[in-house]
């Protein structure tokens, strides 16, 4: 079967620093994929080269077969008709009521008319646990965690079959984060779409992903089933979901190195 | 030798910038000429730039007309030639002041903000969000922004040109003493068209480099709130230097003989 996304040899460097370095990985489709590693390691890069935010040095990523690097931007459109994408600080747009928000690709992008897609948008604010009255509010005035799922309505509203999560946990209580697992294993396993989340919380990772890839220097180190992360051996992946300071991943710069 | 590495850098530094500013525009403008239109956010952009600019772009008019038919009045009356300041006043503010002052007033209050929102939108990830939305923001944000720059500004220059008018004779009739009519007829006998319309050329010039220049600062915003901040400053200080050196550019090419 063909993957649903192939990233091959990808290189991405910001000046010196070599963020993304002889990167491969393939999706299958219907797939739930997580990728972990620290911070700085290139998991954000990563998804911005796919979706085309940010222009990789070389190499090829390919959706449902067809390469999207050196495409020009009216051909990837074509593309990211059928992606929908959760950012790690919701990235809700804050001139627009959350309604209009969560209705935006429906509106602009299915060209749907403004009452048939408020109406929509509120049922997928119901969908994520959302009241209709919260869709009159603008982004300002609600919570970090109902960001999160608005953001993810937003995500979903276009039915797309290819699904990223940035860090969808990131900075929410314990229960909120429980929340927006769940809703992303149902939203994703609903729509059938493949999904790739970026995460540094191993609970989200095991609940969302059914399959778990760890990023370190750049690269791919390890990749399996979601269910044999917590028995694999190798020391990276150990050390990271362990959180232990010793191990084969060094900080960049250590407290002792700076004294 | 130091110097001329600094000159040097500077001056690669300004042919870097010009390229970069040169290819976002013609980005801007060639992408926003293609469908899909955005026309609500263009209507927005007529009503942020024209209609909420009037108030701060009339007052500048009205007092810049006031004072310059009484500062007039005091250099003129020394050798008698009170009669001209009619003509001075229109002269000055179709000419210059009106197409000047409202590029600079609206420079401060919508290049700032232009460069503010498209900024925070930019650290916000809120551009990226467009992108994977299919919508591109070239089209939805800085396309609108450049096309009601470059329409509203000649609008409000015709307000400011009234209003500054307005402002002379209202001086000059209630407290120099002028006869309205005389004032009047004085200010319509030497005005001509070219006089006008400079102005208004002058002002979609000015429009255009407002909206362009706040555009491009918030687009290539880095950073968090000092990035923005930093965008604001120089959309801002470029726009403001930018109608001034154009000022003198445009003056010299319409009415040059």
């Amino acid at each position: 079967m063909e993957p649903k996304l192939s990233v091959s040899n990808l290189y991405k460097s910001f000046g010196e620093k070599q963020v993304l370095s002889n990167l491969s990985i393939d999706v299958m489709p219907g797939e739930s994929m997580v990728i972990i590693g620290g911070s700085g390691t290139g998991k954000s890069v990563l998804i911005k080269c796919i979706l085309g935010l940010i222009t990789p040095d070389s190499g090829s990523i390919k959706i449902d077969g067809h390469e999207l690097v050196g495409q020009p931007m009216a051909k990837r459109q074509k593309f990211l008709k059928n992606i929908g994408m959760v950012f790690q600080g919701s990235a809700l747009f804050d001139s627009l009521t959350v309604w209009e928000n969560v209705a935006f690709g429906l509106m602009y992008e299915k060209k749907m008319a403004r009452e048939q897609a408020k109406e929509k948008a509120l049922t997928l604010l119901a969908t994520v646990g959302l009241d209709k009255r919260v869709g009159e509010l603008f982004p300002s005035e609600i919570s970090g965690g109902m960001k999160r799922r608005v953001a993810l309505a937003r995500a979903i509203s276009t039915e797309p079959n290819l699904l990223f999560f940035d860090e969808p946990t990131a900075g929410l209580d314990p229960i909120f984060c429980g929340v927006i697992n769940t809703l992303i294993r149902d939203c994703v396993k609903k729509l059938g779409a493949t999904a790739v989340t970026i995460t540094h919380d191993m609970h989200s990772a095991r609940t969302v992903g059914d399959e778990v890839a760890m990023i370190h220097d750049g690269h791919i180190i390890w990749k399996g089933k979601a269910s044999k992360v917590d028995s694999c051996k190798n020391p990276y992946v150990q050390q990271f979901i362990n959180g232990h300071a010793d191990g084969p991943i060094k900080l960049e710069t250590t407290a002792e190195e700076v004294a | 030798m130091i110097l001329v590495t600094q000159v040097g850098r500077v001056f690669l530094k300004f042919l870097e910038t010009t390229g970069r500013l040169s290819l976002f525009l013609k980005r801007a403008i060639l992408q926003g000429l293609r469908p899909p239109y955005y026309f609500k956010q263009l209507l927005r952009q007529f009503l942020d730039i024209g209609y909420l600019s009037l108030p701060v772009v009339g007052l500048t008019a009205l007092f810049t007309g006031m004072v310059l038919a009484l500062q007039s009045y005091t250099g003129f009356s020394r050798f008698n030639a009170e009669g001209a300041i009619a003509n001075v006043v229109v002269l000055s503010i179709t000419r210059e002041l009106g197409p000047v002052l409202a590029g600079l007033m609206v420079a401060g209050r919508i290049g700032a903000a232009m460069a503010a929102e498209i900024g925070t939108m930019r650290v916000t990830e809120q551009v990226d969000a467009l992108t994977t939305l299919s919508t591109n923001p070239m089209k939805y944000l800085i396309a609108p922004r450049i096309f009601a720059g470059i329409l509203m500004l000649p609008l409000l220059v015709i307000v400011a040109d009234i209003v500054g008018v307005f402002g002379g004779y209202l001086v000059s009739t209630y407290r120099l003493g002028f006869n309205p009519a005389t004032y009047i007829k004085q200010t319509t006998e030497f005005l001509e068209a070219q006089d006008v319309y400079s102005g208004l050329i002058k002002a979609g010039v000015f429009g255009f480099i407002i909206s362009s220049m706040g555009c491009y600062h918030g687009y290539n915003s880095k950073g968090g709130a000092q990035g923005v901040g930093q965008a604001t400053t120089k959309a801002v200080v470029s726009a403001s230097i930018l109608i001034l050196v154009t000022n003198y550019i445009l003056t010299a090419l319409l009415f040059e003989r």
